[in-house]
């Protein structure tokens, strides 16, 4: 097991590798890989290490992700501020 | 003696391709999974891995009944026909539920416009109920009184996005779809005269393709430039929010909020006009985070685990464009928002007209030409 949050496995990514996939940011998308809880905190790491073995790459050809916000767990309630405006726009677009 | 060994014949890696297509988002490869599905093999070829443009970051409602003018309606809802009746059982895994939606409405002034949307939505065979206060607790128990109304409709649902990209990609490859990952296009050259042939020069080489499918969504219009072709799409900007896990709380799909079927919430619906910058910002993280929790109360104490902001590949008029491009034979374009709501039906069209050359619903309506002389 290489990410427990969402409980991706060895033979997950391997199936990735298998569709084309070459860098962490697609295993994430096709397997959920580093979208739980953690947020790549703990996985991250070993991801990048399988990915740079099977691909004979060294782990620092995998620049580091675009940290989101927030970058750790926060109740939506502490994101309001009491003079936001609500975001303009049809809410039809999706 | 031994059978003289006959050489397998080998593929002219100098030859010219059949189709090529140009982006491998949910557009490109909705086309490539079409196509193959009537025998044709096309090459996809994308700058990274597929999810890495817009159809990473998304709702993926399969949204109908707002949609408007009625044929733009019409055809969401053939759209969302076709993933129920088509697609899902075609493809199992990719999470298509047809949750039914609701579009919030504020105040009672809003009211008069819901019927009025009922009533023009109606010809096109778009159902709609404008339901009242009382009538949204019934649908969405968790929803705060202070939502007045809503339009609902049934046609309304949701895909997993990442999980459809996949199997449409995974599918057309078994089906012999070739794909060129991490290869970037850097220019495009029409060869006319004799036979035409279209050149695409990438950062790994040359590739030459009777036919051109222009799907790379937002950058659909630096591509086609050297062409001479005017691609009107700009970017807007989207910012949602992604909650924890949660139990069911929301049945149905609403029109900035759904919940996954793993249990997250997500939500948000800004519009922004930021150009090509996909940060997310805390002035609007912080307006939606408000709307959310004054929508369903319970989000107070429910904790983010994620924000994501997305560009939408946004047509000057709104509506797609699809179809083959005017006076460049062989060359196809299909850029659009909505990708999700709309991938069955494109990926139908599209297929039709390079195989048959006609298609079996109109489409002349979302035609490029439309934009001719301003
Ligand atoms: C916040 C947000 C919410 C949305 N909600 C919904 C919704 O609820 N329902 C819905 O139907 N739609 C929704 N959309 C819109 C939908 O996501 C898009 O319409 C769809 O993803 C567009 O897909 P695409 O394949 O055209 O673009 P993309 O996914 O961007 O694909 C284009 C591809 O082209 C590639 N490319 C670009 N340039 C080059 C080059 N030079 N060489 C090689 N490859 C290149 C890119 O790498 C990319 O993979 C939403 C969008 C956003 C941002």
């Amino acid at each position: 097991m290489l990410c427990r949050c969402e409980d991706v496995r060895v033979a997950d990514v391997r199936a990735c590798l298998a569709l084309g996939a070459r860098d962490p940011d697609a295993v994430k998308r096709l397997t959920r890989y580093g979208m739980g809880l953690c947020q790549w905190r703990y996985c991250r790491s070993a991801l990048v290490r399988y990915l740079a073995e099977q691909l004979g790459e060294s782990p620092a050809a995998f620049p580091t992700p675009r940290l989101r916000l927030p970058t750790w767990p926060v109740p939506v309630q502490a994101l309001v501020r009491p003079e936001a405006v609500a975001p303009s726009g049809s809410r039809d677009l999706g | 003696m031994a059978e003289p060994t006959v050489p397998a014949p080998q593929a002219d890696p100098n030859a010219d391709l059949d189709v090529l297509i140009l982006g491998g988002g949910v557009v490109g490869n909705t086309i490539a999974f079409h196509l193959t599905e009537r025998g044709v093999r096309p090459t996809v070829i994308d700058r990274g891995f597929p999810l890495s443009g817009t159809s990473g970051s998304t709702q993926a409602w399969i949204w109908v009944h707002t949609k408007t003018p009625g044929f733009y309606g019409e055809l969401s809802l053939a759209s969302a026909d076709l993933y129920r009746d088509t697609l899902a059982p075609r493809l199992p895994g990719i999470e298509y539920t047809r949750t039914g939606g609701l579009s919030l409405l504020f105040s009672r002034d809003e009211l008069a416009r819901a019927e009025r949307l009922r009533d023009a939505q109606r010809p096109y065979g778009i159902d709609i109920e404008v339901v009242g206060r009382e009538g949204v607790r019934r649908l969405e128990p968790h929803l705060s009184p202070e939502v007045a109304g809503a339009t609902f409709s049934p046609h309304d649902g949701n895909v997993n996005p990442f999980q459809l990209v996949r199997r449409l990609l995974a599918a057309a490859q078994a089906q012999g779809a070739a794909y060129r990952f991490y290869e970037r296009v850097v220019s495009l050259r029409e060869r006319r005269g004799g036979e035409r042939r279209f050149e695409v020069r990438t950062d790994r080489g040359l590739l030459r393709a009777r036919r051109l499918v222009l799907a790379a969504g937002l950058w659909t219009p630096e591509l086609a430039a050297p062409l001479g072709v005017e691609i009107p799409v700009r970017p807007v900007r989207g910012q949602i929010l992604v909650s924890e896990p949660l139990p069911p709380v929301l049945g149905h799909t609403l029109n900035f909020m759904r919940q996954m079927a793993n249990g997250e919430i997500l939500f948000g619906y800004s519009q922004e006009e930021a150009g090509r910058d996909r940060r997310s910002t805390w002035d609007v993280l912080s307006a939606t985070a408000g709307l959310g929790i004054r929508v369903l109360p319970l989000l107070r104490g429910v904790r983010l685990v994620r924000a994501f902001s997305g560009l939408r590949p946004m047509p000057r008029d709104g509506l797609p464009i699809v179809g083959e491009v005017p006076g460049h034979p062989g060359l196809f374009v299909a850029v659009m928002h909505s990708g999700y709501t709309l991938a069955p039906l494109i990926g139908t069209v599209m297929a039709e007209l390079l195989v048959q050359g006609h298609t079996s619903i109109p489409i002349e309506g979302l035609s490029l030409a439309r934009f001719e002389g301003g």
